[in-house]
């Protein structure tokens, strides 16, 4: 049996030869070759035959011509994706190390490549086995010269454009006592971030030898090996006000008792890269280069635990890009939280917040906020409870059912395809618009006040407690004058075939 | 079918983006749900669809990030925008109005006679 995906990813990289080989260029032929052959299974999985299949599914990929200028426009000089950095000015033999990892990786692929195009299952099977467990130990292997070397002699590096200067054992200083909790050097009147090629050096971080783990010093920061392993990081220049992750793995964020103090960093913490730029402690996975290479794969999810200091924070971001979970409890303001995962669920319990969007692909959400005033969350398939004073909720699933309370008036969009929707508004919404096509939305309002209801819906029908009767037929208007004049907002609800109940709370 | 595909291809980003309004979602997928949609009668071909991708991504209009689907499986997926959801709006705006000017010049011909 042939390799199918191998064959459409060749077939489609043949028909971008006019561009050139960029990591932009992979990931794009990785991207089109992973849907035809979702194309080609759907096909072959309904009876068509499989040479008809895969002919059918390259005919899909069309005209592209136009992708190949997307990719010409592109910068040129992006190299295709490896697993080794580029040597910098000081690294000396630990890039000579690092390109050995690369060799042995691209070898090992090489092989797992020929593996998978061999003709009988079993041998793929044997085959790939063999050679990711040879990769695996010849990596490990790799990493352990690359640890012997870093403790040894140390390693410097910086970036091509002097942005980011990484530290790890330099020399291994005797121990000394923690420096003060306060930013060390004292702020001086020049820009704390420097720009540039030219910018000078880092300031000498305060030294500390940590209990067997490397010690990272980030451009204008420097990490504390905590006892029990976790990382105390702490800022020189612009004080944080922005959290920026990014992971595979679970993300967990909790406030310390004081304001004062340092963010804690614990879970993968050697699977991790981390930075301060401007203000925002930047996470992401990576960790040492043959780690990374797992990490960036997939095959090793990095989790990160964060304990920040009781204060507010300006700007919280957290991506995991795999199935992590993620979990955030804070008690003081955020301005701007963004939490996205993919299978993993997403919980958010703050005091207050500006702008929180929530995404997840499958993962259920659930929010308890006290005060949060723009609020967009979407799902494909997972579950929501939103529980709060919202000021306007966006809210959109396809499949997942959806509830939210609102204890203050807030101005509600809606949008569900097979999910049910239960809204409970405990003042009467300035503005509502729920549209679903078979789920079905059941609504609660306070008799408060005059309101129009706009009810659109092809099978479906509404039913009231401040209206007898019920509502059905392609399009249908009430309004209720709420013991004074009529007017009030309009709202507006429309179903395919799902019901609506529309309810006194 | 010619004259609707010509009609239906200068309305592809605001297609793409109603579907990216329902959730995140990744290309095979989208195609899928509008092949569905259209009963089979109208369907992208993924050079046209990531073309569009690309360009709305340029825009600002949508954003997009590698989801991990299971074994061997590694998919990006594509997401809207607070951009992407008022340019969708004007899309909608405009074929809307697109809609109800062809419908007086076509449609209520047979009336006037």
């Amino acid at each position: 049996m042939e390799n199918v995906k191998e064959r459409l990813s060749a077939a489609i990289a043949a028909q971008l030869t006019g561009a050139p080989d960029t990591p932009a260029k992979a990931e794009l032929i990785e991207e089109l070759s992973e849907n035809l052959f979702a194309r080609y299974t759907d096909m072959t999985t309904s009876g068509m035959d499989e040479a008809a299949a895969y002919q059918s599914a390259l005919d899909d990929l069309g005209d592209t011509a136009e992708l190949v200028d997307y990719l010409n426009s592109l910068e040129p000089d992006q190299p295709l994706p490896g697993p080794e950095p580029e040597a910098g000015p000081e690294s000396g033999d630990l890039d000579g190390l690092l390109r050995d990892v690369g060799d042995i990786i691209r070898d090992a692929v090489k092989a797992a490549q020929a593996a998978v195009s061999a003709v009988d299952v079993d041998g793929i099977v044997r085959d790939a086995m063999e050679t990711a467990k040879g990769t695996v130990r010849q990596a490990q292997d790799a990493a352990r010269d690359i640890r012997d070397s870093v403790k040894r002699d140390g390693y410097t590096y910086t970036s091509p454009d002097g942005q980011v200067h990484i530290t790890v054992n330099p020399g291994r200083p005797p121990k000394s006592p923690k420096p003060p909790k306060a930013p060390v050097p004292p702020a001086p009147p020049a820009p704390p971030q420097p720009q540039g090629p030219d910018a000078p050096p880092p300031p000498p971080p305060p030294e500390e030898d940590g209990p067997g783990g490397p010690l990272f010093h980030g451009k204008g920061a420097w990490m504390e090996h905590l006892p029990g392993g976790d990382y105390a990081f702490q800022s020189f220049g612009a004080p944080l006000t922005a959290i920026d992750v990014e992971v595979g793995g679970d993300i967990t964020v909790r406030a310390d008792d004081t304001p004062e103090g340092d963010v804690v960093i614990g879970g993968d913490v050697d699977d991790l890269d981390v930075r301060a730029e401007n203000g925002v402690l930047i996470i992401r996975q990576g960790g040492t280069a043959s780690r990374g290479f797992f990490l960036r794969r997939g095959m090793r999810l990095a989790d990160v635990e964060l304990t920040l200091p009781r204060r507010p924070w300006e700007a919280i971001r957290l991506t995991s890009t795999a199935s992590g979970d993620i979990d955030v409890d804070l008690k003081e303001p955020v301005n701007t939280l963004e939490v996205r995962t993919v299978s993993g669920e997403a919980g958010v319990k703050l005091a207050r917040c500006g702008r929180l969007s929530i995404n997840t692909v499958s993962g259920d959400i659930g929010l308890t906020v006290g005060q949060a005033d723009t609020v967009e969350i979407s799902t494909v398939s997972g579950d929501m409870e939103l529980d709060g004073d919202f000021s306007s909720l966006c809210l959109s699933s396809t499949s997942g059912d959806l509830w939210a309370r609102s204890g203050i008036p807030c101005a509600v969009q809606c949008a569900s395809v097979s999910g049910d929707v239960e809204l409970e508004l405990e003042a009467l919404p300035p503005a509502l618009e729920v549209s679903t096509r078979s789920g079905d939305a059941e609504i609660s309002i306070p008799d408060g006040g005059p309101f129009g209801l706009d009810f659109t819906t092809a099978s479906g029908e509404c039913t009231s407690d401040f209206f007898s009767g019920v509502l059905s037929g392609r399009h249908s208007a009430f309004q209720y004058r709420g013991g004074s004049e009529a007017g009030g907002p309009v709202y507006h609800i429309r179903t395919a075939s799902g019901d609506c109940e529309l309810n006194r709370l | 079918m010619s004259i609707s595909a010509d009609t239906l291809r200068g309305h592809t980003d605001t297609i793409i983006l109603t579907q990216l309004l329902r959730g995140d979602n990744y290309g095979y997928e989208i195609n899928k749900k509008i092949l569905e949609l259209t009963g089979g009668a109208y369907g992208l071909k993924e050079a046209t669809l990531y073309t569009a991708f690309k360009r709305l991504e340029q825009q600002g209009l949508i954003t997009s990030y590698w989801g991990d689907d299971g074994p061997g499986a590694r998919r990006r997926y594509y997401a809207i925008t607070e951009a992407g959801r008022k340019a969708w709006a004007e899309g909608r705006r405009e074929w809307i109005n697109t809609r109800v000017l062809l419908d007086a010049l076509i449609c209520n011909c047979e009336k006037e006679a």
